[in-house]
């Protein structure tokens, strides 16, 4: 399989992996990945657990060896390299501070490795902790840091080297919702700020859309599709990306096309007319399909004259909004409405719906593939 | 008289010899069959006064009072509540059912009864076919789910769950979240949740109590409490993303009021007449994020430059500069702006929400 | 320590199981002090009324206890203690420094897959007796018998399964991306695990090195089978303190004892604050 790259790319890829395999006794983690990252960005290696991303993450960085394939920087193949002849730094999910060193000494680990003079280490460490705001803790040990401290610890440690190539590997997951939505905007910043190129692993999609410039999907070790993450949302290439991302989840409805002249669509028990940009996507002689429908893309409505009739089963607050799940004899819709809306009706009331052409998605009924 | 199901009277804890102050006077009730949410930071004494309502903590000062009556010297296994761990607590080397039986065989009862009341509770759990299985082979779900079933078991008066959903995976979250709204509508137990995630309290609760250093902050209806917060901790805090908050002052010649900021002054549309009573006091203006609109320049409120553009599928959250002041608003996907231009943001002025600065309460308009 | 009270059946079962552990060790010490009259006494003379330190003496000065009409000490008690420092030091120190680096091998990189760690582990199940023999006989064909370097042999490799298993544990608990985090750092992989692994497993390390050097320090039977007159351990002098005429000298047996309980002592005070960690098993937590 040729590696997707990204077609943007004039000079070597800051990264790029090719037909990388790695398999844990019988079972293959990784099935030929290959992707190219170019300098200066930020890209997410999104996939929910089990996928590969750590195993990935870990090969790029020369603590395990594949099976088969190369790993190569700036165009300069690393693979047989150890991890530090590799021009990197790493972020552990769990941090993998010193437990028995400072804050300074953490941070300073690499410097003082290569023997950098004393002076030099102060400094460098005064700069990368005046940056990160944690300066307070460079006496202290781990133990006795917050979560968020000890995060910015870690990431002091991987910054104050300047590397060509920065791994996360689920860097917020222990955080407080909070603290994790403002770092994650932090680390986007920092990532700006220092112009370094940083690959980062994660099973939230909200957050990789929050702060990827690009995201590579990976399921069972394989590259699934690589776009930026409004693409993905959009144009997802088959359907367990498109109920992957998204919250809540994307509907997905068995659904018949009947060409013709007018041309309809039969989907949860309703014919609906229209809806020209989802024909253009289908094959002309018809068929069945799946088709998916976005909460945001479902309209609520009087059931007089609304293409689909249904009840409403559920109510879920979140906030501002409310989803609401709505029921026929075909199949089941979950819809986003205002939350002053949602609260005129109740669980059982007959509402009608209607579908917003311009987000609807068509996937292969057999392969789930999306169609158009 | 009915009573509350559940009183929390003037909770004090105090640790490390009276240094460390972990709750500090916090004072609200439950009625029964209701979800409270327990809601706020790390540290913020969540987790100190579900381990005080349980038993496993003494409070410093204050009572806890279960239908009227006082439980502070009954020990934790006979106060009839329950509590699901953050992390489980499954005992790994018994099967599903002696797991859920664990309780009532402590109490004594007979082997017919538990068997029943496990049979039931597993059935409301959907884990009628597991019980068999070792309680180590089970996956993060289901052991929540075992946990759950274990303290239904004992049929507590209470049900209180410690971070119920930290522990699993996003999608496993989401499913997890429909189940236990599912359990509280078909069980109407009194249920009491701590978390530190908004989006969840939001989904499960009836109501939310918002707890920050110790003292709670607002308790309130979901469907309000992101509309209405009554401080600014609790404006700053629920939202996705959470609502402005701008620092400045009410200026204002008698006939109209505006707010300003630095270099920034937004006009007060009449309405808010009461903002003359606080001309030249420290303000902190609330504008909900979903509340500001893209706009042409000679009608905005604030005109900036887009910082940075954060998609989140149906729209995007993009975050505007202008001078000092940062500002997040929620677009449609379609309209979203380029990262670098220049941008004009409309406000809808009956969303504003005035706080004072020196207090951080909200002033009523 | 939780504030538990101090009921009287908890207090009786601790205070029993101090006495029933103390009371070998009381009466050792005892013993080593009592004059040769009271060794044998019956009924059994607890605390002697005249102590006397003749047994000391004549682990130094073989013909001090002639005095007491007890005769057949041939030799000082001198060389065993140095052999046994030699043997059990040199052979922990061996024992402990292969293990270690086997215990990260198995534990980091699965060397020598699945079988191998039970490979260790059954050198260890031999009852010795049943191995002595063949020992012997094959020491004495390549010239080993009767030498410290035979004898360090076996210590190692009688010790090694368990200084390998006790340390592959207390790295298991180490999680692994702290090493890594050290490689990434600029260190090779050997210096990782000198710098990183190693200072962090530092309690399960002493508690090993003190466990390994017990094992070694009281050894008997190969000691004793491997031994003519080069090599001695104070377990093998220990045996010696038997006469045609006086019988068993239990004395000078419990003096040459309460000697040799004292590196122990001493070695188990000083890393006292490690072993604690070190027994429950982890440096490290996330």
């Amino acid at each position: 399989m040729k590696p997707l790259r990204i077609d943007s790319m004039l000079a070597p890829a800051a990264l790029e992996v090719r037909g990388l395999c790695k398999a844990f006794g019988e079972k293959a983690a990784l099935c030929d990945l290959g992707f190219a990252i170019p300098e200066g960005s930020l890209t997410v290696l999104l996939g929910s657990a089990g996928a590969g991303k750590t195993t990935t993450l870990r090969l790029i960085a020369g603590v395990e060896r594949p099976n088969a394939g190369r790993v190569l920087m700036c165009g300069r193949d690393v693979t047989e390299l150890e991890p530090k002849d590799r021009d990197i730094a790493m972020i552990f999910d769990n941090l993998a501070l010193y437990p028995n060193k400072t804050g300074f000494s953490n941070i300073a680990s690499s410097l003082t490795i290569r023997g950098t003079p004393k002076a030099e280490i102060e400094q460098r460490v005064a700069e990368v902790s005046s940056t990160l705001r944690i300066a307070h803790v460079l006496n202290r040990l781990p133990k006795t840091m917050s979560g968020g401290e000890r995060q910015r610890v870690a990431l002091g440690r991987a910054l104050i080297r300047k590397p060509g190539l920065f791994l996360l590997d689920e860097p917020l997951s222990g955080l407080d919702a909070m603290l994790r939505i403002e770092l994650r905007a932090e680390l986007k910043r920092l990532q700006r700020d220092i112009g370094a190129t940083f690959l980062l692993a994660t099973p939230d999609f909200a957050e990789a859309m929050a702060v990827a410039d690009t995201v590579v999907m990976l399921r069972d070790g394989r590259v699934v599709q690589i776009a930026t993450a409004q693409s993905l949302y959009d144009d997802p290439a088959d359907r367990e990306v498109a109920r992957f991302v998204g919250a809540p989840e994307i509907n997905l409805l068995k659904a018949f096309y009947e060409p013709g002249i007018l041309g309809s669509i039969r989907v949860a028990g309703a014919t609906i007319t229209g809806l020209k940009k989802l024909r253009n996507a289908l094959p002309k002689a018809g068929g069945p399909f799946e088709i998916g429908i976005r909460p945001e893309h479902l309209k609520l409505s009087q059931p007089e004259g609304a293409p689909i009739k249904a009840k409403v089963f559920d109510i879920e607050p979140l906030g501002l909004k409310s989803m609401v799940t709505v029921i026929n004899e075909e199949s089941e819709l979950r819809m986003i409405v205002d939350t002053d809306a949602a609260g005129r009706y109740v669980s059982g009331d007959a509402v009608g719906l209607e579908l917003v052409d311009s987000g609807l998605l068509a996937f292969d009924a057999a392969s789930g593939v999306r169609l158009g | 008289m009915t009573f509350p199901k559940l009183e929390i009277v003037n909770l004090r804890k105090l640790f490390g010899n009276e240094s460390f102050v972990a709750l500090d006077g916090v004072d609200f009730a439950v009625e029964a069959g209701e979800t409270v949410a327990l809601l706020g930071p790390s540290g913020c004494g969540k987790s100190t006064t579900l381990n005080i309502i349980v038993g496993l903590e003494q409070p410093t000062s204050g009572d806890i009072r279960i239908d009227g009556r006082s439980v502070i010297g009954i020990p934790p296994g006979k106060r009839n509540v329950g509590l699901v761990f953050q992390d489980y607590a499954v005992f790994t080397h018994m099967t599903v059912f002696e797991n859920l039986a664990f309780g009532l065989i402590i109490r004594g009862r007979a082997k017919a009864e538990i068997a029943r009341a496990v049979h039931d509770v597993a059935e409301l759990l959907g884990m009628q076919n597991s019980l068999k299985l070792s309680a180590a082979e089970l996956g993060g779900s289901e052991l929540q789910r075992v946990a759950i079933g274990r303290t239904l078991v004992t049929k507590p008066a209470i049900l209180l769950l410690d971070e119920p959903l930290s522990n699993l995976e996003a999608s496993a979250r989401i499913a997890m979240r429909r189940e236990l709204r599912r359990l509280q509508s078909e069980i109407g137990l009194t249920i009491i949740y701590v978390t530190h995630d908004q989006v969840e309290a939001l989904c499960l609760a009836d109501r939310i109590a918002v707890m920050n250093a110790g003292k709670l902050q607002q308790i309130e209806r979901t469907s309000v409490i992101c509309k209405k917060p009554d401080h600014v901790f609790v404006a700053g805090f629920m939202g996705s993303p959470p609502m402005n908050l701008l620092r400045g002052e009410i200026i204002g010649d008698g006939t109209s009021a505006g707010f300003r900021r630095d270099g920034l002054i937004i006009r007060l549309p009449s309405s808010e007449a009461f903002a003359t009573n606080y001309v030249g006091q420290p303000i902190i203006l609330g504008l909900r994020p979903e509340s500001l609109t893209l706009a042409a320049a000679n009608e905005a409120t604030i005109c900036g430059k887009v910082a940075v553009v954060e998609p989140r599928g149906p729209e995007a959250v993009v975050t505007v500069e202008a001078g000092t002041v940062s500002l997040k608003a929620v677009v449609p996907t379609a309209e979203r702006p380029q990262e670098g231009a220049d941008i004009g943001l409309l406000a809808d002025p009956s969303s504003f929400v005035f706080f004072s600065g020196e207090t951080g309460r909200r002033l009523a308009s | 320590m939780t504030g538990r009270k101090l009921t009287w059946p908890l207090a009786f079962v601790l205070f029993g199981a101090l006495i029933v552990s103390l009371f070998p060790v009381f009466w050792i010490v005892m013993t080593a002090i009592k004059p040769p009259t009271d060794w044998n006494a019956s009924p059994a003379i607890w605390i002697p009324s005249h102590p006397t330190l003749i047994n000391f003496k004549t682990l130094f000065d073989p013909d001090s206890i002639r005095a007491y009409g007890v005769g057949g000490v041939s030799q000082a008690a001198t060389n065993s203690v140095f052999g046994s420092l030699l043997a059990s030091v040199v052979g922990t120190a061996l024992s402990v420094a292969i293990g270690l680096f086997a215990a990260i091998g198995i534990s980091r990189y699965a060397n020598g897959g699945k079988a191998t760690p039970l490979i260790i582990l059954s050198g260890r199940m031999f009852p010795p007796a049943a191995i002595a023999v063949p020992f012997v006989i094959i020491y004495s064909n390549v010239g080993l018998i009767d030498t410290y370097r035979g004898l360090i042999a076996i210590y190692v490799a009688g010790t090694l399964p368990f200084s390998t298993w006790m340390l592959k544990s207390f790295v298991d608990d180490l999680p692994r991306e702290i090493e890594e985090a050290a490689m990434i750092d600029g260190r090779s992989r050997l210096m990782a695990h000198v710098f990183v692994t190693i200072p962090l497993i530092r309690g399960g390390l002493l508690a090993t090195t003190l466990f390994v050097f017990i094992l070694n320090w009281s050894e008997f039977m190969f000691a004793l089978v491997l031994s003519y007159s080069n090599v001695t351990t104070i377990p093998v002098q220990l045996a010696r303190y038997v006469t045609a005429t006086a019988g068993t000298l239990y004395g000078v047996q419990a003096a040459l004892a309460v000697l040799a309980m004292i590196p122990l002592v001493l070695a188990g005070l000083l890393i006292q604050s490690h072993l604690a960690r070190g027994m429950t098993f982890g440096a490290v937590k996330r």
